[in-house]
């Protein structure tokens, strides 16, 4: 382990700061000054142009008894804890490539989860939008081959959903009680690259030590799991977990895409990145939005703090 | 001894031409300093009002910040430009951004003073109608009453007077467009209908009249409304309207209002002044009906 | 020693490439300042990446350089999508090319680009040995260059040079396929009853194929039209104003007065309308975009699809049949249904010039900047421009070319009715597309969907009506510094005078809507702040 370095020799050695400059000014640049300035804008009234009124916290009261604000975030909050199961298909993967014995199936299984990554991600909202077209696409396709739609018709006559039919395809996404539904299974499999790799990571440091003593205890597949695997990479998860969060949290773009600005029939889609997006662009509301975007930070801060203070990782 | 007298005298002359011969270097020195330093002190005033006349053309150009930079910056001053400096500082810290109710409260403060003075002529005019606006448009909530009050102190001190002539025209908004009863509202018409022996001004007349004629149509319970509006309106457009949206509304408008009044010829007249001026408008081809059906009588 | 060659390599490396891009911002510079001794070069940006209008550009542009030599006319195209931050950054950063193109802008425009008024009443000196040669530059435009006036701030900012109309396009092999006959519909009746033929072909020969391909950007297109057709004589009832023109803050008042609603027999017709039409799209369309629409019009699985003219040629481009284009058909006067409401084909008269450029004020190359643009106004680059971008060109008495023909604004025909999201405003309307899918999906009605919005709408339009009277302060607040500045210099400048008197006409009429929004307001018992 390195030893600190004195603060004398810190000062002795200041042109070595010198190299940090260019990142910090790029880091306060394009981070910290937008958000500056929305923190800035949030108490004007401003509709993106020139012309500002200072209003101070009326854009904050209004946000505060805005219905559809307000409902967004039940529709977030049904996509984080669905997320949070997204969760297991990336864990369950990772623990299987780490689990074969040869290194070359290792590695190619790792090249295999990695290669989508090259895909750009608007790419892949493409190709799931395509999925869910209710005449050409595979997801209909696949009911109508296999006959499940007959089945979904036929559950939908038990219990009375509404929202499949005899005869007409399935709109996915222009069916306000198939939105957030569609909005789940988007991503299926739900095998992300980057969740596998850090989990990955975190078996890979698992000494051999601690399997070897697992076996002597007699554990089986399942037990290692249990006990051995899943707690050694709660580091992991909980890195995930709050980059996901924060991710589905500040996301719209999926929702943007698969059902536009409004969020889709009914607006059943509308999450509260996406209502800040609409309240900036369709509405010119560019300060009100800089406050719903405030709220969202506290909101997001705080369910990082909860996070980082109840996830606990106990080595 | 006189020629020692004699030498003594021409001494003295001589000491006295030199004294005056010194003095006037000394004044002449002095004067150009002053003559050079006054010249310089004119430059600089020139200077200092050219930024003002700067300042306005910013002001009419929407570049309101840089306008009021100017205007503040403007030291040095005197008299009639000053109080004008002071005016344009008044009327940009209006729209100075970011907008705040402290700008536009400071905007009132130099208003008042320069509205309440008559010596002030034509900057208390001006000073006198933002400062109505400003209660009728910039004050959160807005003090309809005050601008009100203010609007009428005009029409009364400037008769005349084109910006004075214009509080006519905010007058018939400000008491017509209220939730109150119709007999209140033919009551606020007829006091209205009242202010237009004093305008003299043609654009005051004629934003008067489109604001009368216009609220005719719209209040279209009052007594004989069309016809008052068609009245107001054609009194506008005597006037001289020269914006073609606001002239192509008025010739539809009269053209449409007379024909349900029955008044074919003044309809049709409209009707082909607009569809000769405006070819390419939306409206053409129904008003090129309306003029079809009003030639054959239907 | 190895290491350290190495390093040298690396550093020599970056130094060459700053030495080559210093040196040819050097040479740029160069370029500029000496005006005649070097190549002048005026740049021109862009977002039309469409197929046709990039290559008229390069074409109006080399014509322009044929015409003087010394001069070097560069187009840059850029992506629309970040075209208004990339403007908006080269505008700040005074390293704007002479020319943008512009949409809307802030009144702050001021700041960037210069006024063009002093050109609009001279006639265009590229104009020369035409039937336009006397005519001033306003009125060589279609609108009177009304699309590059700003009504704001009372100056002509930029030149126009085209426009758009929207149109219903047929693939023609499809439809002689189906119905033996290349006859493309006229009316209403006509139209429906092909979409019922191609139906049932579709359904006799079990193709993938629909009538119409819809989308939430295509569809409205075609039935917000026959909406509006069917509330054609609802609007002239309602227009009480008796100026014609379209009023939102008039028809918000009468919705909330009860003048008109959505049990309305005209407004019920129109929706009854814009269901029928919504089947003969493909299923769950809503929730489709442009691009999708445009695939499965292109791959043969939908035989129309109503989009606008600036589709034309990519479409044109992409597709290996022939393809027809007709406007929008609205219900005949024979029409047993719907014709009791319509009083017949809307007016494209209003239509404005678009594709507008304006010139920037720090210009490197103003003066040439200034002849480019009004060459780019000429009848000889606009020939160019309809020719080759197969848009509609902006200049009177161009010769469109057949295929441009189909486009052009229709003048004969009547205004437009209402429009179903009333005053148009964020809130009413997106109450209404999210609405939309009761209306338009197979097992939906228009009572189902006028149920579940008509109580909503009030509220939604109160609160865009709120939005209007801001908007409307802020801009009467806004002009009022102008409006002193302008009364200020008017007092000694003739040419100032003028303007003041638009300017008060202007502000005049935002104050009458000022003041209708706020009764209204009051009216219905709301807060006006």
């Amino acid at each position: 382990m390195s030893t600190p370095i004195s603060n004398r020799k810190a000062l002795l050695e200041w042109r070595l700061y010198l190299f940090i400059v260019p990142s910090i000014v790029l880091v306060v640049t394009f981070c910290y000054l937008p958000a500056l300035s929305a923190i800035y804008h949030s108490f004007f009234r401003w509709s993106g142009g020139d012309n500002k009124e200072f209003i101070g916290l009326k854009n904050f009261y209004d946000a505060m008894g805005d219905t559809v604000f307000i409902g967004s975030f039940w529709v977030m909050a049904i996509l984080v804890v669905s997320n949070l199961f997204k969760l297991i298909p990336s864990i369950l993967m990772a623990v299987l490539i780490h689990r074969l014995k040869s290194d070359r199936w290792q590695y190619l299984y790792r090249i295999g989860v990695v290669l989508p990554m090259i895909v750009p991600g608007l790419v892949t909202l493409f190709i799931w939008k395509f999925f869910f077209d209710p005449t050409q696409g595979a997801l209909n396709g696949f009911l109508d081959a296999t006959g499940l739609k007959s089945a979904l018709v036929g559950m939908d006559r038990l219990f009375g959903w509404g929202v499949f039919h005899e005869g007409i395809p399935i709109a996915w996404l222009s069916e306000p009680g198939l939105i957030i539904p569609s909005l789940i299974i988007w991503g299926f499999p739900w095998i992300g690259a980057v969740g596998v790799l850090i989990y990955l990571a975190g078996l890979q440091s698992i000494g051999s030590e601690v399997y070897e003593a697992a076996e002597l205890d007699g554990a089986g597949s399942w037990q290692k799991f249990r006990y051995v695997e899943f707690p050694l990479i709660m580091t992991q998860v909980r890195l995930s977990l709050v980059m996901l969060i924060i991710a589905t949290l500040q996301g719209f773009g999926l929702q943007l895409l698969l059902l536009g600005q409004d969020g889709g029939a009914g607006g059943r889609g509308m999450v509260p990145g996406l209502w800040m997006f609409n309240r900036a662009f369709l509405a010119g509301e560019f300060g009100y939005a800089c406050s719903l975007g405030i709220f969202l930070f506290a909101f997001i801060l705080g369910l990082t703090w909860i996070n980082n203070r109840y996830v606990r990782v106990d080595k | 001894m006189k020629r020692n007298e004699r030498h003594m005298g021409l001494l003295r002359i001589s000491r006295a031409t030199e004294f005056i011969a010194g003095q006037m270097a000394a004044s002449v020195i002095v004067c150009t300093v002053l003559m050079i330093g006054a010249a310089h002190a004119g430059e600089s005033y020139k200077a200092e009002r050219a930024e003002l006349d700067a300042a306005w053309l910013e002001a009419s150009s929407f570049l309101v910040s840089e306008a009021n930079r100017r205007f503040v910056a403007a030291k040095g001053l005197m008299g009639t430009d000053e109080l004008e400096r002071e005016l344009g500082d008044a009327v940009t810290l209006l729209n100075v951004q970011p907008r705040t109710r402290g700008n536009i409260e400071k905007a009132r403060i130099k208003l008042e003073r320069l509205s309440g003075n008559r010596d002030n002529g034509e900057i208390a005019i001006f000073a006198t109608y933002f400062l109505a606006r400003l209660h009728e448009m910039h004050a959160q909530p807005p003090r309809l009453k005050d601008a009100r009050t203010l609007y009428h102190r005009l029409l009364e001190e400037y008769p005349g007077n084109p910006i004075a002539d214009r509080s006519a025209s905010s007058l018939v908004l400000i008491d017509l467009y209220e939730n109150i009863s119709s007999e209140e509202r033919a009551r606020r018409f007829a006091a209205l209908e009242s202010l237009a022996p004093r305008l003299q001004s043609p654009s005051g007349k004629r934003d008067y009249h489109l604001n009368l004629g216009n609220a005719y149509i719209q209040f279209s319970e009052m007594e004989r409304s069309r016809a008052r509006a068609i009245f107001h309106l054609l009194t506008a457009e005597k006037e001289g309207i020269t914006r073609w949206q606001t002239e192509a509304a008025t010739w539809v408008s009269i053209g449409e209002l007379a024909r349900v009044e029955g008044r074919n010829e003044l309809a049709a007249e409209y009707y082909k002044k607009f569809l000769a001026k405006y070819p390419r408008d939306n409206r053409h081809y129904t008003i090129k009906k309306r003029l079809e059906a009003l030639s054959s009588g239907d | 020693m190895r290491e350290k060659i190495l390093n040298g390599i690396g550093f020599g490396l970056l130094a060459v490439c700053f030495v080559v891009a210093l040196g040819r911002i050097v040479v740029m510079k160069l370029g500029f300042s000496h005006e005649g001794q070097r190549q002048v070069t005026v740049r021109i940006a862009h977002w039309q990446l469409e197929n046709g209008p990039k290559e008229a550009f390069d074409k109006i542009a080399q014509e322009y350089m044929h015409l003087h030599p010394g001069v070097k006319v560069e187009p840059l195209p850029i992506p629309e999508k970040i075209y208004p931050n990339w403007a908006l950054t080269q505008l700040i950063g005074e390293t704007a090319p002479d020319i943008i193109q512009v949409r809307t802008w802030d009144n702050t425009l001021t700041r960037f680009f210069v006024p063009l008024s002093e050109l609009v009443d001279k006639p265009n000196p590229y104009n020369k040995g035409t039937d336009l040669e006397a005519v001033p530059l306003r009125q060589t435009f279609f609108d009177g260059m009304e699309g590059g006036y700003h009504p704001l701030l009372l100056e002509y900012y930029w030149v126009p040079v085209s426009a758009s109309s929207v149109r219903l396009f047929y693939n023609l092999d499809l439809l002689e396929e189906i119905t033996g006959s290349r006859q493309l519909p006229a009316t209403y009746e006509e139209f429906v009853a092909l979409c019922e033929e191609i139906a049932r072909y579709a359904k006799a020969e079990r193709l993938p194929l629909v009538p119409i391909a819809g989308s939430s950007y295509n569809a409205p297109f075609l039935m917000k039209g026959l909406f509006s057709s069917q509330t054609q004589r609802l609007s002239e009832q309602l227009s009480d104003l008796g100026t014609l023109a379209d009023d939102p803050i008039g028809r918000i008042s009468d919705w909330l007065e009860g003048r008109w609603s959505f049990e309305t027999e005209a407004v019920r017709s129109g929706l009854t309308l814009m269901r029928e039409t919504g089947q003969y799209m493909q299923p769950g369309f809503i929730q489709m975009m442009r691009d999708d629409a445009t695939l499965l019009f292109v791959q043969r699985r939908a035989v129309i699809i109503c989009t606008g003219s600036w589709d034309a040629t990519s479409i044109r481009h992409q597709v290996r049949f022939r393809v027809g284009v007709t406007p929008i058909p609205y219900p005949s006067a024979e029409n047993p249904k719907y014709a009791k409401f319509t009083l017949g084909a809307l007016s494209e008269a209003g239509t404005n010039a678009a594709v507008s450029f304006g010139l920037t004020r720090k210009a490197p190359n103003a003066e040439v900047a200034r002849d480019f643009l009004l060459f780019l106004a000429s009848r000889q680059a606009s020939q160019i421009w309809t020719d080759v971008s197969g848009w509609i060109p902006a200049i009177v008495g161009t010769r469109p070319s057949s295929e441009v023909q189909p486009f052009l604004p229709v003048s004969d025909g009547y205004l437009a009715g209402l429009n179903p999201s009333v005053g148009n405003g964020p809130d009413t309307t997106r109450l209404f597309n999210t609405s939309l899918h009761l209306l338009v999906n197979p097992m939906g009605s228009v009572d189902s969907f006028i149920q579940t919005v008509k109580n909503r709408y009030p509220d939604t339009l109160i609160s865009d009506l709120r939005r209007n009277l801001r908007a409307n302060v802020d801009l009467i607040q806004r002009g009022d510094t102008q409006l002193a500045a302008l009364g200020w210099i008017a007092r000694e400048k003739k040419e100032a005078a003028h303007r003041l008197d638009i300017f008060l006409q202007a502000d005049s009429a935002n104050q009458r809507q000022y003041y209708r929004a706020r009764l209204t307001l009051e009216k219905a018992g709301q807060p006006t702040q």
